[in-house]
């Protein structure tokens, strides 16, 4: 194990008071995982795991839980941010949360048979059960005179990732919202099971195309961190500027849809075209619109010359002023301004206590941002202003996005000025082909932090788990969207916009 | 190949299924309604409905959660149509292909007419492989 993470072993009558003081001493979230572990000692691992701003180290809260029916008390009554890991550790090992608050089925598909855990080790990465009827899976809605229920999805009227929301109106309005998602699941984390580390690399990036950097560099995180593995300075660099380029697009992305869900066509297909610049500047330097194969342990897989470093910085220089435009005329049109501002309000207290991350959680005065709370690579030398604003709504959020796009052109001119001289990548240390133990690699992506928990045994995976920024964030849409009129569904989601690809994985 | 374009050379009118994407496809597609692509000129139009549709583009390698979904729209395009798999994940090449989740490929759940290769493909090349069935 290596000296970043730190295990403090319990027994399950101790962890609520444990993760109760962590919480009372400013510790935060991170992840929640479960491994099966019946091979070794006859059951069950759950791992919580914090991290303390400030502090580079993690803490990873253990319980072990003995025999094939594994049972805890929920956590969600302390720490609400858990509610749906919790339930996706029912659906795919069968550990039963006792008393929680919404135990539905949560990430197995509808026609799944109960009590088949696929996650299992027992429960071979290919199995197809035939259909049955499975946990019947029905929304939570509104009931009352008046009350009109409207299904959408898993399919939509756009191009739109895949996912189900059940609202619940009166009127216009919307009482209540519930979400079936996880339509996209593809097992990628069994999949990961069994492979070599250095072969994981080709699958992880592929979890989402939007969010693949931030997916590549957790990976590769959490690698080096297990075998100690130093990259060189200028993989560092290079790495860096990965992950601001695709916070960049995305959030030129993010800026284009908003406009979109305000029937603003203008202004959002003018972003849009925006966002393709970026695409072929990423295509033609980096050799792949979505950086997919850009990112591996040890350092990065291609270098930039001078010339192309003249020209991304030629490029973003371009870019810059013509996503300020956009910004200014978004923020000065008043039909859009009455669209955009009080919707979708997500209020400081609901979006600290259920955990949210990034740009959502930043518009709702909540200032975290792994860049700043737990810098690596070359945020260490070049921390980045954590950009908050105070109105929860369409158009802080909007509003964060803006101010953030401004200061990633900023890092990245530096990042691009300073790059260190030197190779952009290393071997691996001795011993990493067979490495044996948990790494955990968290970084800012797009959406806020995305973190993966690797466990190798000889040198391959044993357990992956992967807890993007969409995953933690999705719950809120639902808080965000009652109390608001159902035309204003679209403006709400987008300005959310989160990944169905990532959190279904 | 059912080439319902045949008749309708100067319309394509495009209905879309997201089945397990990496959301890589869906962003190539969409980027054909962007002013660089603008797939409008050439009579090419993304439907909201698929009753409005000749074409059914698919990505993803059809998960077993979105199985179902996938033939209930693409009973609803009325015939002749065109079913295009987009992407490598739809031709069941993808790493995750086979899993107890993931599914295998459009092949084996709808007979589909097209592929178009790539992770993505770009959008000049979805672009143009809809074009050449208006050909
Ligand atoms: S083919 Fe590639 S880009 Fe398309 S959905 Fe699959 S992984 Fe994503």
């Amino acid at each position: 194990m290596s000296a970043a993470l730190c295990v403090t072993r319990l027994d399950a009558e101790a962890l609520h008071a444990t993760v109760a003081q962590r919480i009372g001493s400013e510790y935060r979230h991170l992840t929640t995982v479960v491994a099966d572990d019946r091979d070794t000692n006859g059951g069950f691992r759950l791992d919580h795991v914090f991290y303390r701003p400030g502090q580079p180290g993690l803490e990873l809260l253990r319980v072990h839980l003995s025999g094939n029916r594994p049972e805890i008390p929920s956590l969600v009554p302390l720490l609400p941010a858990v509610h749906w890991d919790e339930r996706e550790a029912h659906d795919l090992f069968g550990v039963v949360p006792l008393g929680h608050p919404d135990p539905r089925r949560l990430v197995l598909p509808d026609n799944w048979p109960n009590e088949l855990y696929p996650l299992r080790k027992d429960v071979p990465w290919d199995i197809q059960p035939p259909k049955s009827k499975g946990q019947d899976w029905s929304p939570l809605v509104a009931e009352g005179e008046g009350v009109v229920r409207i299904p959408v999805g898993p399919v939509h009227a756009g191009i739109i990732e895949s996912g189900h929301f059940a609202f619940s109106t009166m009127g216009e309005s919307v009482l209540h919202l519930d979400l079936r998602l996880f339509w996209k699941h593809r097992g990628i984390e069994k999949t990961l099971e069994g492979l070599h580390w250095s072969d994981a690399g080709t699958t992880v990036e592929r979890t989402c195309a939007c969010c693949s950097a931030s997916h590549q560099a957790a990976l590769a995180e959490a690698i080096e961190q297990l075998v100690e593995w130093e990259i060189p300075p200028r993989g560092a660099y290079l790495r860096t500027i990965l992950l601001e380029c695709e916070r960049l697009y995305n959030h030129i992305n993010d800026i284009a849809a908003i406009p979109a869900g305000a029937s603003y066509a203008v202004a959002s297909m003018e972003g849009t075209v925006l966002k393709e610049r970026m695409l072929r500047l990423q295509g033609e330097l980096f050799g792949h619109r979505y950086l997919f194969g850009t990112i591996r342990p040890g350092g990065v897989c291609r270098d930039l010359t001078t010339a192309d470093i003249d020209r991304l910085r030629q490029e973003l220089q371009q870019i810059r002023p013509l996503v300020e435009r956009l910004g200014q005329r978004l923020l000065r049109h008043p039909g859009f301004m009455d669209r955009a501002q009080g919707t979708g309000v997500l209020s400081p207290s609901t979006a600290r206590d259920l955990g949210a991350v990034g740009p959502s959680a930043r518009a709702s005065s909540v200032g975290w941002d792994l860049r700043k709370d737990r810098p690596t690579l070359a945020y260490h030398d070049l921390a980045p202003e954590v950009v908050t604003e105070s109105a929860g709504d369409v158009l802080s959020r909007l509003r964060v996005r803006l101010r953030e796009a401004v200061v990633s052109f900023a890092l990245l001119d530096h990042l691009l000025v300073r790059l260190p001289h030197g190779p952009i990548t290393t071997h691996a240390p001795e011993g990493a082909e067979e490495a044996h133990g948990i790494g955990v690699g968290c970084n800012e992506s797009p959406r806020g932090a995305n973190v993966h928990y690797l466990e190798l045994r000889q040198g391959r995976i044993w357990r992956y788990r992967i807890r993007s920024a969409s995953f933690a964030n999705w719950p809120l849409l639902a808080e965000a969207v009652p109390g608001n009129l159902i035309g204003d569904f679209p403006l709400i989601n987008k300005s959310f916009e989160l990944c169905y690809a990532c959190c279904d994985r | 190949m059912t080439r319902p374009a045949r008749l309708l050379r100067r319309s394509l009118q495009v209905r879309h299924v997201d089945a397990g994407s990496c959301n890589g496809c869906e962003s190539e597609i969409a980027a054909l309604l962007n002013p660089v692509y603008d797939a409008q000129r050439y009579g090419i139009d993304i439907v909201a409905s698929p009753r409005h549709a000749d074409v059914l583009t698919v990505s993803g390698p059809v998960t077993r959660q979105m199985r179902e979904a996938l033939q209930t729209t693409a009973a609803a395009v009325g015939e002749p149509r065109t079913v295009v798999s987009v992407g490598d994940c739809a031709a069941g090449r993808c790493p995750f292909a086979g899993s107890y989740a993931a599914g295998s490929g459009v092949d084996g759940v709808l007979p589909s007419d097209l592929h178009i290769p790539g992770c993505p493909p770009s959008p000049s090349a979805i672009l143009e492989a809809l074009r050449g069935l208006m050909r």
